[in-house]
C-alpha cells in the first residue's frame, strides 16, 4: 500500500512539544527514531484518506463491503470455533472471525464483554478544524507551517492543543 | 488542528456540536507568539467549518485470558 498511501502522506520532519507561550519542552527527530528500525518512517495522513486507502485495498483484494448492515448480535457456536452474526434487517452469517470496530459507543463491545458498558466522560472539548494550506502559505508568519512539516503540540492552562503539519 | 479545552456543552444536549470561531479564539488569547493563538486568530479559520466534540474514553478491556 506504500504507493498508494505515498500521495497522501506528510511527512513531517519532527515532533514538538510546546509551552503554551511558544518556547520548545522537548522534541524528536522522526529520520532519527526511524533509522533504529530499518524501513520504517513517519506517515502522517488525513484520516478520510487513510480510511480511502484502506477501502480501496481491500476491495482490490476481494472483500465484499455490505453498508446498512448494523449486528444486533454476536453468538459464538458450542466448540467456539465460529460465531453467528444477526443483522437488523434478520440475515445472519456465520463468521469465523469477528473485529468489532464500531467506534466509541461500541454495540459489540459491550456483547463481548457481556454488560452495558458507556463511554466515560474525560471533561474535555474537542475543537476539530482543517486549516487552507493554500491560504497558510499567503501568510508569512503561517507558511512555515506548510513547508516546513512538524507536529507540534502546545500544553497551556487548561487547554492543549496538537496540529500535524 | 485540534483544540482540547475543558468541557462546557450542556450534558443533555449533542456531543457534536458546529464550533463558534470567536469562542474559541477566546480560548487562546494570552497565549504566545507561534501557537494556536497565532493560527486561530487569522482570517482563514472563519472560513472553514469547525466542529466541536464531546471527548470520550472507554474502561480499559477486561481480560479475555481468565
Amino acid at each position: 500500500m506504500k504507493e498508494a498511501l505515498d500521495k497522501y502522506s506528510t511527512k513531517p520532519s519532527r515532533v514538538n512539544m510546546l509551552h503554551w507561550k511558544g518556547e520548545i519542552i522537548s522534541h524528536m527527530d522522526f529520520a532519527e527514531s526511524a533509522s533504529k528500525y530499518p524501513g520504517t518512517f513517519y506517515w502522517d495522513f488525513h484520516r478520510a484518506n487513510l480510511h480511502r486507502c484502506l477501502l480501496d485495498r481491500a476491495i482490490e483484494l476481494g472483500a465484499t463491503i455490505k453498508t446498512k448492515a448494523r449486528v444486533l448480535d454476536v453468538e459464538p457456536s458450542s466448540d467456539g470455533y465460529n460465531a453467528t452474526l444477526t443483522l437488523e434487517n434478520g440475515e445472519s452469517y456465520l463468521a469465523d472471525l469477528v473485529i468489532g470496530a464500531d467506534g466509541i459507543n461500541s454495540h459489540l463491545r459491550e456483547i463481548m464483554v457481556g454488560r452495558e458498558d458507556p463511554p466515560i466522560l474525560t471533561g474535555d472539548l474537542a475543537y476539530r478544524l482543517l486549516l487552507s494550506t493554500k491560504e497558510m502559505l499567503k501568510d508569512p508568519e503561517l507558511a512555515s507551517f506548510v513547508t516546513d512539516p512538524q507536529v507540534n503540540y502546545w500544553l497551556g492552562p487548561d487547554a492543549h492543543a496538537g496540529k500535524p503539519y | 488542528m485540534v483544540l482540547l479545552v475543558p468541557d462546557d456543552m450542556p450534558l443533555d444536549g449533542a456531543n457534536t456540536l458546529a464550533g463558534d470561531v470567536d469562542e474559541m479564539r477566546a480560548l487562546y488569547k494570552d497565549w504566545g507568539e507561534w501557537s494556536p493563538r497565532e493560527i486561530t486568530s487569522k482570517q482563514l479559520t472563519a472560513s472553514v467549518q469547525i466542529l466541536v466534540f464531546r471527548s470520550y474514553l472507554l474502561s480499559a478491556s477486561p481480560s479475555i485470558n481468565g
